[in-house]
This record gives C-alpha cells, sequence and structure tokens, in this order.
C-alpha cells in the first residue's frame, strides 16, 4: 500500500532561489525545511553589493527576504546542516540530516557580537611564523580579503543573527586554553561541548538549490591569480565594493591598500573553453555593473577602466541598454581573450598583451586586474546526485527535462544555477516553477503541517498619550558615510512626542525587529518611525514588526533619509544631515496622527484566467488546473499553440511538434480547463481574488469570474524591411527558412555547394529596437547545423555582433565552428550590404579581424529576424491595468526578485509577452507564473488595501465629479442616499477623488489632508 | 577593394593535413600567447582567418605560415584546443604547393602514397643509375680506391668526370631552380599591390643571411624545450649547408688541407646525424613537449633522410679507412641514392622547402615592416 502523501518539503541551499521556493511554499500551506551547509543562508547573493541592470543594493531587496524567512512560522532553518542520506518515493521521503557543532546555542545567542569583539584571534594581525598555531582566520565571506575572529558572525544580515565558532581558528580548540567568548557572553550561549547531531525529517518532495562554486583561476597559471597580489575574482571586487567589504566599500587594490587607477577586467575566465564548453551567462553583465559601481564610487579617480571580452552577452530585459549606458560612461570594451598576465614586481602593475585593430598586438598597464570568474557546479555535486538519484550532464550540472525545467525526476525538482548557469531572475523563476510542482504533487496534502497563525492581540491605544519611537538606520554606509546618524538620533529625541529613539546598523535584519518590538513593549510606543532606505521595499517589514508587537502595523511612518538624503546629497554631508532631521520631523509630524486601520477580508474567487492559448499559456492552465483549481484560457487565435506552431525542430533535438500536440491534448481534455477560441478581452473588473472579466468569443460577449490572472499573450516575429527582405525568393527569415528545410523536399535534395549567408540582429539592438531578441543567435546556429547535417557540402555564413549562446547553448555554437560555419563579425556602423548582380546575389560586410572587406555571392539570404511585441499589448496593459515597456513587453514588479509578478497584485506573466526568450524558459516561467498564482488561490481569503478612500456622507453634496474620474471604477453613486459610495475592494487608494472632491467630502486613511498639512508646516518650519 | 570569400580553398587546404579549427572562435588567444607573431604579420589568428574564408590571394601572399616556427605555444593556450600550431605546418604544405609552378609538390604533400612513392621511385631510379653507370661505363669490379676522397673519382674514366659532376650539378641545381621560381612567387604574391620602393630590397638583404645561419627567431619561442630543439635543429641545418659547401667546394678545389677537410666534415655529420636523430625519435616518442606531440607523415621524410644520408655517409668514410672495398662501394652507392632522394624530392617539394622559404619570408617581410614603419612615422 502505497503511503500517505506528506505536505512538507525539503529544500536544499539557502541562496535566493531556495528563500523564493520556501517563501512560495510556505505562503500556500506546505511546510517547509530549509537546508544549509554555512552558517547562515542568502548565498551569494548577499555577498554581491549591487544588482544589474537596475543598480538596485543586493542586500536591500535581499534582506527584507532574509527576514521573512527567519520569522515565518513555517519554515525550519537548519544551518550547518548537511544531508546524509534520502529514502523513500515521491509524496513521501525520509532524509536523514547532520547537523555541524555551531558552539553556540542558538535559542540563546542575541547576536550582539560582545563575543565576536572579545575573541584574541580577531586581534591578530599578522603571523610570524608559519606553522603558529594561533592564526587569524580567513573571512570567507569576503573570499579572504580579510581576517575574522574565530568567534564570528556570518555577515552582518544574516539568518540565523547568531555566532558560530571556527574550530580550526578557535584558541580554545587549538591550545586547551582561552574561552573569552564564553565569558563575555552575557546570555550564556557558548557551548564548547557542542556535538554533532544526526535526525530525520519527513517530507513530501525535494527542491535542489544548492547554487554553485565559483572557477578557482589560480590553475591557469598565466593569470598569475594567488601569486599576483592585485590580480583578484570579480566576486572578491564584488566585496571589495559592498560597504560591509573588507575595505568599508572602499575601491582599494590588495598589495598596498591604494586606489587603483586603471583597472582592467578579463572575461570568460573559466568559461567558453574545452573543459568547460559552456556561457556562465551572467559575467559580462556584473562585469559592466561592477565597472559602473567602481566609476560610481571612485569619481574621478579611476582613468580606465577596460573590459577584455569576446562577445558580450547582454541578452536579458533591459541589458542591452545596461551595456549602452556603461560604455556612454566611459567603460571602455576591447574584444580580446586575454590569456596571460604579467606584473612589474616593483610597483605591483600588472601587464595585459591584446591585440588591437589589424591584429595588432598592443600591451597595457593596470593597478588591478579582475578576473571575471565562471561558475561551476556546486562542489559536492557528485555527492547530491548519488544521495538524491539524479543525474548529472556533461558538464556536472543536474540534467533536467527540456519540456519540464524544473524536474530532475518525479518528487525532486532543482532550481538556479544547479540545473545550468543563470542571472537572479531565472533562478527566481525556477525557484517560483518548482514551488508550482510541489504544490501540484501535494495539493492534496497542502495545510497539513502548517502551524495555526499566531495572532498577537493587538493593543487598543485609544486615550493613550502620544508615545512615538524614531529607529534610525545606518545601513551599513549608505546612510552613515555620508549622514551623522548620531546627531540625527538625538535631534529626533527632541521632538513632541518623541520618548525614544537609537541607531541601529541594519534596521531590516533580524536582530533589529527583535530590537524594536522589545522596545516598543518597554517603552509603550504607539507610534513608530523608522529613518532608513524606502518604503517602497521595506514599510511592510516594519509594519510586520508592529503587529508582532502587538501595535496596529498603520501606527507607523518611514522617513526616507537615504533615497532622499544620503544618496542624492552624497558629497554634502552636512546639509544631509540636515535634510535627513527635516525628513523625520515630517515623519513625526504625521504619523502623530496615524489611526489605527483594520484592512477587510475578502473571499478568493478559486478560478483562474489565461490570457493566450500558446505554450506559455496552455502550461500554465495545466499547472493550475493541477494543482486543483478551473481555468479559462482566453486565445485569440482559431487555433492553440501560438508561435510554437511554426518550430518544426530544436537546436538540442528535441521534437516540439510531439510536445505541442501532447500539452494541446492534455489541455483540451483536462475537466477543469475551459478553453475559448477566437476570443478577446473586452473588459476587466475588479482585484486579487474577485475579477470580473467580459470576453468577446466570436460576436458574443460573456463574462467570467475568477481570482488570478496569468498573462502570457506572446509576441511576434520582425517583419523585416531591410536586406531586400520580400523583393527576393533567396531572402527569408530563419522561421521561414526553418520551414523550407522541414516542407520543401526540393530545397533539401539541392543543398550540395548552396551558399547560405545569415544576418544576425535584423531588427534588433538598433535605435529602434534597442533591445537584444535573445534567442536568434541560438536560432541561427540550429539551422546552420542542420543544414550542415543535411549536406556537409552546403556552406553557411554567420555574420553577427556578438553571438549571445549563453548558458550550454555554448556548446552548438562551438559544433556548428567545428562543422565549418563561418562566422564573421560585423561592426554596428558597418552593417552588411546585400546586391543583386545579374540574378546573384552578393553580399558585402567589413571583416574587422583582417580589416578588409569581403564579398560572398549567397544563394539564400538568411535574416535572424527579433521579437517584438504584439500590437495589441498596449490596449491589454490598459485593460489588465499594468505598466508596459517602451518597447511594448509587460513590465513586472521588479526585474531581480518579482519576476514574474505584476505590481497590480493577482496578475501574473509569463512568455514573450515579458521578453523574448527561449521555448523552456517560457515553460518554467509559466510554471514559475502558476507557482506564484498558486499562493493566491491557496488562500480562502485576502486582506484589502487598507488606505482607502471613504466618503463622508455629510459632506457629499452627490455631484458625480469622482466617479468619472476613478481610474479603477471603484465609485458608484448610492442614489437613495444621494451620496458617492466607494467600494472597498476596488479602491487602490490612488487619491484622484480626494483631490478631485469639491466638497471636501472625501479623506483616504492615513493619507488625510489635516495629516498633509502638518507634514508641509513641519518640513518648511512653519 | 572588396575581397572575394571563396568557401572551397578550405577543402583545398585540407588536402595538405590537418586543419580542424575545432571551433575556433577567433579568440586571439594564439596570437598573444606567439612570441614572434610579427607587428605588421600577425599569426595564426589572421592566415587562419585568410583560410577559413577562403581568400586565396590573401592567403598566397602572406607571409606568416613561413614565420612560423613551429613551437605549439599556441596549441598549449588555445581555448578550444584548435590546435593552430597543426594548422599553421598545413598551411605552409599549402603554400609550397602553390608557390611549386610544376605542381609535383601538390601530388606528392597532399597524398601519403603519392608522397612516399615518389622518395622510392627515385632512390631506387638513382641506384639504377649508378648501377648501369658502373656497368657501362667502369666495370663493376673497380679496385684500389683506398686513400682517395671519393671512391668513383679514382677509377673514373675519360668523360667519367664531367657525367657525375654533371650528375651531381642536376641534383643540386634542379631543386635551387624550383624554389627560386617558388621564392619569385611568394614575393609577387606578397607584394602586389604595395608601392615599396626597390632599395628596400638591398637595405634587408642580411636578414636571410642571419636567419638561414643562426635561425634566431626559434630562440624567442617560450617553452624550454623550443631551447634544446634549436640547438638540434640548428645543428641539423647547419651540418646541412657545411656538408653542401664541404662536397661542392672543398673537395673538388681542396681549398683546404685535408685535415680541415676532416675535422669539418666530422663536425657537419656529428650535427646532422644527432639532429636528425634527435627529431625522428622526438617525434616517434611524442612526450618532448607540444612540437612533437603529433606529427604528420610529411614531418618524417626530412629528419629520415637527413639521418640515412650521414650514416651512409660516415660509414662509407668508416669502411674505406678500414680497407672494406666493396662495402664502401655498396655504402657509397646508397648514400648518392639518398641524397639523390633528399635533393631532388625532399628539397623542392617537400618540407626542405622551408629552409629556403622561411629566410625569404623573413626578408620580405623585413622589407615591408622597414617601409610600413617609415609610412607611420610620416603619417
Amino acid at each position: 500500500m502505497k503511503e500517505e502523501k506528506i505536505g512538507s518539503v525539503l529544500i536544499l541551499g539557502g541562496g535566493i532561489g531556495g528563500m523564493q521556493s520556501a517563501l512560495d511554499l510556505a505562503a500556500s500551506g506546505i511546510k517547509v525545511y530549509m537546508v544549509e551547509k554555512k552558517p547562515g543562508i542568502g548565498g551569494v547573493m548577499a555577498m554581491l553589493d549591487k544588482t544589474f541592470p537596475t543598480n538596485d543594493c543586493s542586500m536591500c531587496i535581499l534582506a527584507p527576504r532574509l527576514v521573512e524567512i527567519a520569522r515565518h512560522k513555517d519554515i525550519e532553518l537548519f544551518t550547518l546542516t548537511d544531508v546524509l542520506e534520502v529514502k523513500g518515493e515521491p509524496g513521501n521521503y525520509r532524509v536523514t540530516l547532520r547537523k555541524r557543532p555551531r558552539y553556540v546555542n542558538i535559542e540563546l545567542c542575541t547576536g550582539c557580537g560582545e563575543c565576536v569583539r572579545v575573541c584574541p584571534v580577531g586581534k591578530i594581525k599578522e603571523v610570524k611564523k608559519e606553522d603558529a598555531k594561533v592564526k587569524p582566520a580567513l573571512d570567507e565571506f569576503n573570499l579572504g580579503l580579510s581576517t575574522r575572529p574565530a568567534i564570528y558572525i556570518f555577515y552582518p544580515q544574516t539568518v540565523p543573527n547568531k555566532a558560530v565558532i571556527d574550530r580550526e581558528a578557535c584558541i580554545y580548540f587549538q591550545t586547551g586554553k582561552c574561552r573569552a567568548c564564553e565569558k563575555a557572553c552575557p546570555a550564556g550561549a557558548i557551548n564548547f561541548e557542542d556535538k554533532e547531531e544526526i535526525f530525520d525529517i519527513n517530507v513530501g518532495a525535494i527542491i535542489l538549490a544548492p547554487g554553485y562554486e565559483i572557477f578557482d583561476p589560480s590553475v591557469k597559471e598565466d593569470l598569475g591569480y594567488g601569486k599576483y597580489p592585485n590580480v583578484i575574482t570579480s566576486l572578491q571586487f564584488e566585496r571589495i565594493l559592498s560597504p560591509t567589504g573588507p575595505y568599508g566599500g572602499k575601491v582599494l587594490r590588495p598589495s598596498d591598500k591604494k586606489e587603483p587607477e586603471r583597472i582592467a577586467f578579463i572575461q570568460c575566465v573559466g568559461s567558453r573553453e574545452i573543459q568547460r564548453d559552456y556561457c556562465s551567462s551572467v559575467c559580462c553583465m556584473y562585469a559592466t555593473k561592477e565597472a559602473i559601481i567602481a566609476k560610481e564610487h571612485m569619481g574621478e579617480t579611476l582613468k580606465e577602466i577596460d573590459i577584455y571580452f569576446m562577445d558580450v552577452r547582454a541578452f536579458s530585459k533591459g541589458f542591452e541598454q545596461y551595456f549602452e549606458r556603461a560604455k556612454e560612461e566611459g567603460v571602455n570594451y576591447i574584444r580580446c581573450r586575454t590569456p596571460k598576465i604579467l606584473e612589474d614586481p616593483k610597483t605591483k602593475n600588472l601587464i595585459i598583451e591584446y591585440l588591437a585593430e589589424g591584429d595588432r598586438k598592443k600591451s597595457k598597464e593596470y593597478d588591478l586586474v579582475v578576473l571575471s570568474v565562471g561558475l561551476l557546479p556546486p562542489q559536492d555535486n557528485k555527492d547530491i546526485s548519488e544521495k538524491f538519484k539524479i543525474k548529472l550532464n556533461e558538464f556536472g550540472f543536474a540534467e533536467v527535462d527540456f519540456f519540464d525545467p524544473v524536474k530532475a525526476k518525479e518528487g525532486i525538482y532543482v532550481s538556479g544555477v544547479f540545473s545550468e548557469p543563470k542571472d537572479i531572475p531565472e533562478t527566481v523563476i525556477q525557484a517560483s516553477a518548482a514551488s508550482s510542482k510541489v504544490l501540484t504533487l501535494l495539493s492534496r496534502v497542502k495545510g497539513t503541517l502548517i502551524k495555526p497563525e499566531e495572532f498577537v492581540p493587538e493593543r487598543k491605544i485609544e486615550g493613550e498619550e502620544l508615545r512615538i519611537g524614531v529607529f534610525v538606520c545606518h545601513c551599513g554606509t549608505n546612510i552613515a558615510g555620508v549622514i551623522d546618524v548620531q546627531e540625527v538620533k538625538s535631534y529626533a529625541k527632541t521632538l513632541k512626542d518623541v520618548v525614544h529613539s537609537e541607531t541601529l546598523l541594519y534596521a531590516c535584519s533580524q536582530d533589529a525587529q527583535e530590537r524594536i518590538k522589545e522596545v516598543i513593549k518597554e517603552k509603550k510606543l504607539n507610534r513608530v518611525v523608522v529613518a532608513a532606505c524606502t518604503p517602497r521595499t521595506h514599510e511592510p517589514l516594519f509594519q510586520n514588526t508592529l503587529k508582532e508587537a502587538g501595535l496596529n502595523p498603520f501606527l507607523f511612518e518611514f522617513a526616507s533619509i537615504r533615497e532622499h538624503a544620503s544618496w542624492v546629497h552624497m558629497f554634502e554631508k552636512k546639509k544631509a544631515t540636515e535634510k535627513a532631521k527635516d525628513v523625520i520631523r515630517r515623519a513625526v509630524a504625521k504619523v502623530r496622527l496615524s489611526e489605527p486601520l483594520y484592512p477587510s477580508k475578502i473571499p478568493v474567487n478559486k478560478k483562474a484566467l489565461v490570457l493566450g492559448g500558446g505554450v506559455s499559456g496552455l502550461v500554465a492552465a495545466l499547472e493550475i488546473a493541477n494543482q486543483g483549481y478551473e481555468v479559462y484560457v482566453v486565445e485569440k487565435e482559431k487555433e492553440l499553440g501560438g508561435n510554437l506552431r511554426k518550430i518544426h525542430y530544436l537546436i538540442n533535438g528535441e521534437d516540439p511538434k510531439k510536445f505541442l500536440n501532447e500539452l494541446i491534448n492534455k489541455v483540451s481534455s483536462n475537466p477543469k480547463i475551459k478553453i475559448f477560441k477566437e476570443a478577446r478581452l473586452e473588459t476587466v473588473e475588479g482585484s486579487a481574488g474577485n475579477f470580473k472579466t467580459k470576453i468577446r468569443v466570436k460576436n458574443e460577449i460573456m463574462e467570467i469570474e475568477h481570482g488570478v490572472i496569468i498573462v502570457a499573450t506572446g509576441a511576434t516575429e520582425y517583419k523585416p524591411k531591410e536586406y531586400g527582405y520580400g523583393r527576393s525568393k533567396k531572402v527569408m527569415t530563419q522561421i521561414e527558412l526553418q520551414e523550407k528545410i522541414s516542407n520543401d523536399k526540393e530545397f533539401i535534395k539541392d543543398l550540395k555547394d548552396k551558399t547560405f549567408v545569415m544576418i544576425q540582429c535584423v531588427g534588433s539592438r538598433d535605435e529602434e529596437r534597442p533591445y537584444c531578441s535573445r534567442i536568434c543567435c541560438i536560432q541561427a546556429i540550429g539551422n546552420a547545423l542542420k543544414i550542415k547535417e543535411i549536406n556537409e557540402d552546403a556552406e553557411v555564413y554567420v555574420l553577427y555582433r556578438d553571438i549571445r549562446t549563453y548558458g550550454f547553448k555554448e556548446k552548438y555554437y562551438t559544433k556548428a565552428r567545428q562543422k565549418g560555419v563561418k562566422f564573421i563579425r560585423f561592426n554596428e556602423n558597418k552593417k552588411p550590404e546585400v546586391k543583386e548582380e545579374n540574378g546573384k546575389l552578393f553580399v558585402s560586410v567589413f571583416d574587422e579581424i583582417l580589416n578588409l572587406p569581403l564579398k560572398i555571392q549567397a544563394d539564400y539570404l538568411i535574416l535572424s529576424t527579433g521579437i517584438v511585441a504584439n500590437e495589441d499589448a498596449k490596449e491589454i496593459s490598459q485593460l489588465c491595468k499594468f505598466p508596459i515597456t517602451k518597447e511594448g513587453f509587460f513590465l513586472e514588479a521588479h526585474m531581480k526578485l518579482r519576476p514574474v509578478d505584476f505590481a497590480t497584485d493577482g496578475i501574473f506573466l509569463a512568455g514573450l509577452a515579458h521578453f523574448p526568450k527561449t521555448l523552456d524558459e517560457s515553460i518554467v516561467q509559466a510554471q514559475a507564473a502558476s507557482g506564484r498564482a498558486g499562493i493566491i488561490l491557496s488562500k480562502d481569503y485576502i486582506e484589502s488595501e487598507p488606505y482607502i478612500a471613504v466618503v463622508d456622507e455629510e459632506k457629499c453634496s452627490g455631484c458625480h465629479v469622482c466617479i468619472g474620474l476613478c481610474p479603477y471604477y471603484a465609485i458608484s453613486f448610492d442614489e437613495e442616499k444621494k451620496v458617492a459610495r466607494i467600494n472597498e475592494v476596488l479602491c487602490k487608494g490612488c487619491g484622484v477623488c480626494v483631490g478631485a472632491c469639491p466638497s471636501k467630502a472625501i479623506k483616504q486613511k492615513n493619507f488625510r489632508d489635516d495629516q498633509i498639512f502638518e507634514e508641509i508646516k513641519e518640513i518648511l518650519y512653519v | 577593394m572588396e575581397v572575394f570569400s571563396n568557401p572551397k580553398i578550405l577543402r583545398e587546404i585540407k588536402r595538405y593535413g590537418k586543419f580542424d579549427v575545432k571551433g575556433c572562435y577567433n579568440c586571439g588567444t594564439c596570437t598573444i600567447m606567439c612570441n614572434i607573431s610579427k607587428e605588421f604579420a600577425p599569426f595564426p589568428r589572421r592566415p587562419f582567418q585568410y583560410a577559413l574564408l577562403g581568400l586565396e590571394k590573401n592567403l598566397l601572399g602572406s607571409l606568416e605560415a613561413f614565420l612560423c616556427h613551429d613551437c605549439g605555444d599556441c596549441s598549449i593556450a588555445c581555448p578550444r584546443e584548435a590546435e593552430p600550431r597543426l594548422s599553421m605546418a598545413t598551411l605552409r604544405r599549402y603554400l609550397i604547393s602553390k608557390y611549386d609552378v610544376t605542381k609535383v609538390a601538390s601530388k606528392i604533400l597532399s597524398s601519403k602514397l603519392v608522397g612516399i612513392l615518389s622518395y622510392f621511385i627515385v632512390f631506387i631510379l638513382s641506384l639504377v643509375l649508378i648501377f648501369l653507370y658502373h656497368k657501362l661505363k667502369i666495370g663493376l669490379s673497380a679496385s684500389d680506391f683506398f686513400g682517395t676522397s671519393m671512391p668513383i673519382e679514382h677509377t673514373l674514366p675519360e668523360g667519367g668526370f664531367r657525367i657525375l659532376y654533371g650528375y651531381a650539378l642536376f641534383i643540386i641545381l634542379f631543386p635551387i631552380l624550383i624554389l627560386l621560381i617558388g621564392v619569385i612567387r611568394m614575393g609577387y604574391f606578397s607584394f602586389k599591390g604595395e608601392k615599396i620602393p626597390f632599395y628596400y630590397g638591398f637595405v634587408a638583404l642580411y636578414e636571410i643571411i642571419i636567419n638561414l645561419f643562426t635561425q634566431k627567431e626559434m630562440i624567442k619561442c617560450k617553452r624550454t624545450e623550443n631551447k634544446i630543439r634549436y640547438i638540434f635543429h640548428l645543428g641539423m641545418a647547419i651540418g646541412c649547408l657545411l656538408m653542401l659547401i664541404i662536397v661542392l667546394f672543398l673537395l673538388r678545389w681542396k681549398i683546404y688541407t685535408n685535415l680541415t677537410q676532416r675535422i669539418l666534415g666530422y663536425l657537419a655529420t656529428i650535427g646532422m646525424l644527432f639532429g636528425s636523430l634527435y627529431i625522428i625519435i622526438e617525434r616517434i616518442r611524442k612526450k618532448g613537449g607540444e612540437i612533437y606531440k603529433e606529427s604528420e607523415w610529411q614531418d618524417f621524410p626530412l629528419p629520415i633522410l637527413i639521418f640515412l644520408i650521414s650514416l651512409s655517409g660516415i660509414l662509407v668514410h668508416i669502411f674505406r679507412n678500414l680497407n672494406l672495398e666493396m662495402l664502401s662501394h655498396y655504402t657509397n652507392a646508397l648514400h648518392v641514392a639518398f641524397v639523390t632522394s633528399f635533393l631532388l624530392i625532399e628539397l623542392p617539394f617537400g618540407k626542405l622547402a622551408h629552409l629556403i622559404y622561411r629566410p625569404f619570408a623573413l626578408y620580405f617581410y623585413k622589407i615591408k615592416e622597414i617601409y610600413y614603419k617609415k609610412m607611420e612615422v610620416k603619417s
């Protein structure tokens, strides 16, 4: 008999991928066990300074999630823990774990850092003898660029925020004497007797997100890493840029701690070579980012910053524009793979030889060289593969099903770099997709293992005197580096009704939340102001803290002293400090008048609407149906399948036709899915949990009700105007070529000695469409290989700007080169030209390596056309009320961490409508959207927006002005009372009606006129 | 002027050996790692690109292939293990064939069977000629040639000297003529369209002599195995040249005393014998570093012939001194046959052609370099 399924999941790895899955699943009613081998979670993202292409502070967007995980009642964290054994089957696994000793009692430790300060190891600066027993320990988090004590906190925002002892470095463990930390610890948390623990947990499913290892460049002797002090890795440079890094955010070089005036980056170190024939996908962009940030940090001091590269792979949303911006800001890109670095032993400067125009060797001297190291599979990949019985591919990464890209096998899912090198958003997408797979597998046992919500009774504050607390955040050096936070803190204390003020290193960290709660209780605060970064990302976090302290979360006000003061007035420290005071005074003034708010609960309609019947839409529909909910699919064409119908074969040999037919069959035969073909969206009303949508099916209008929307409306192939397309039959697009290869037998027979010339970036990366269409290189190489496969004697030229075969697609590029496909790079300013002479096509192109204009006779000219947004994209975005980019692709809530969400709750995004992408990427994004939608659908109620507008019926004259203005159709007219009435669910709190009401009858909760006037008065010292 | 890309050229090049670019993505690593790549004639990447894209005329005019000294620094560093060294060697064979107006080199270098057969046929033919010469002119039982420098001369009948000398002159002058035409063609392709004044040719003339006798370029190749290789290669090359001078001039006109002749002869023999033996062993052993890791059949006739020539030569000398008349006679016949095969096939049509093409390539390059530098200064 089969055992009962278990409503819990094991997540291996606490990086951003594991964290996303944990939060998704815990929110959907699955108990989460997160296993991390390091002392804290956060992964590599915690080590990054900024993220591309938005230059968001990495820690600032990560920290709220770290905190959420730390405080989530249904996420149990095992750090310093390894998996020993896995038994069982999908739905029911028994996993044996081993927890290594931390030597600190996690229950007692408060993370105060007293132990860290007294540890004598931290005070050793240098060791005289090589074999000394007591040595300063290298800080792993700063990748050996700094030292740390033997007892330490992994990094300031780490979760759990607890100390850990490094046995190898600890004087007590090495010599038997010391125990200084034990004496210093106020909580009595140090436990030298700590032993490893072995225990079992039962889970229904497993998600593997163990991340990656970075390539160790010391094996490439010619680069001198480990020999020359000023050759560092890109991750080390990331730490140098970070305010929590080894030099406090100052860009210095290791040998003499001087500011480098000339920095070089070398790309593809450990990537794109015969031993690792794949592209690490992220290095081009992180190098670009690090270059931009270094310039920002150093200003005029940094004279030169060069990036040595082969192809710039800026293939995702906003990347091409970011790359262009870097060039404008003076980052210099040099197209050459440089294999060796020489050091001037006197100055410790480094010399790089490279090939300039006309293949002429030149050399340049630098103060610092950064190696852009590639991504390797995790060190314990073989161990993981054996224990979980999953396959690894030729490069040692986890092998997954191409058409189900997070599935290693039934019950075991993979996200992040473990299955292929990838960027943060793709990792997050995969993590949510893995969540969706788990939700499907465990749909019947959802909610069985979670703790009931802890209800902290709310303190009634009516009649209490105002007691305001102000917390001023250092934000590392982001704020404290500019603003005198101590002065600001003291100033805040002088404001009326402020009974407490203090500073916090990172107000968003877990220990800070505990501290705030403590103070609220201790000082009986009834209003709280946090002066920190921005309410945009961090307000919910602090509101939650208030809630946990028994205070209504709306008695909170944010003072943005980072965004409004320290960042914008970086070079005017005095004035910035004064401005911070103003901003805080304003916040205090407002919070004085804030009232407790109580959002209403709205029941959730557990049905989904999927817009688009292409592969993304169909996958999403099937996923949601498998999770157990009903789905409506709306497709504008007569047939399902979208763009995939035009695809006959894939570069990796998989059969897209078979997949599509099976998918359509599964969707069509699923009783939970209802399909509307030739249907168009008419109107969308309502909000998350409760949408009412009108669609026009042929000529009939239908109304459907549903709780979520998945937008998978796709995109289209660009129809070129360039290169004589349409005038000659010999000129066609890649998709048309594929059609010919697949269906035109005459064409195939006649391939011998025919010459194909392919031109890349047609309709992409130009002024009109300044983005990379991501898939055209892969498409061109796929077709070129197909031609060569059919007839080796056919010649194929690919004229390109950069070949962007990221990830494992690189091997097809290699294969194409091996098969004799000729690749010629052209400069964007010297595009190829096509001429027809005597019925023959001639393509002219300037070869930059040879410095020669070339002429090729082409039998066929194939244009690699880009992907453009659908014509109706704008209309859909207006109907559903979500933003759209200049290029016509839909704009997600956050490029890094919320890649399938819209800013509008309840609407999710998948497929080409988001940005050009490959088939497997569309599938996984559709699964992710389903996973995210599953969170809402799994709930019976969702809470409405609290900051809504209310009508004072006494004052309302019934003039109707507001009704016509409301963008959300939330206001109706009460014929009986002759007043306006606002629907609480639909109101988004935008304030349009408030401003427009001639009789001042509408007020917005906690944004009342009296509050705003008070704020203005305070900020102007009136 | 636009250059026409003919994709079929690559197929032709591949007939001369490995030109397996193994996914080369034009990264430039090979050229950077090469210590002897020239400012105005960078390699291996540039000639590679010519070959890949089938730019025949540019390829014929490119000196790069002969500027390369085959050390393999490029192959070690190549991130795609595309073995640029082997491809450069193939390019040299292609060019030797292209510069040869008789088209014989093309047949020999592109086919192992034709190649090896032609060495054998010439070898057998020359044995037959020697046999016929003895049979018809002087009789097979020659005797008493002890103490003379050349065993055959001693018994020369009337006119015999002229026949012999004519034979020697033919096997020497034929390859020189072929190679001279080749060099002229090389220069023609290389200088076509350039406006370099004629006198630059005199300014750079020293380059040929220096390179012919010092092979100084080879010392610049980075890895240590190249230094050992340099010594043996130089020993072999100087040995050959020295022996050529001894045989052609010294023995005939007795400019030097016997002793000097002997010492010079011994030195040349040592250079040839050990140089060639070292190369043969390393090529078979495949462990002497990148240069010897992989060889093609065209690499073998040269060291094998030199080894056989020097071995047979010294054996004749020894046998003669030991009064082993007939044995030295027969050995000498073999010696002459080896030399004939060496001079008629290997030198004009085989790998040895680089002996002439390389110094001339360096010389032509020098002319260009001086000119280009001057032009750059001007502009």
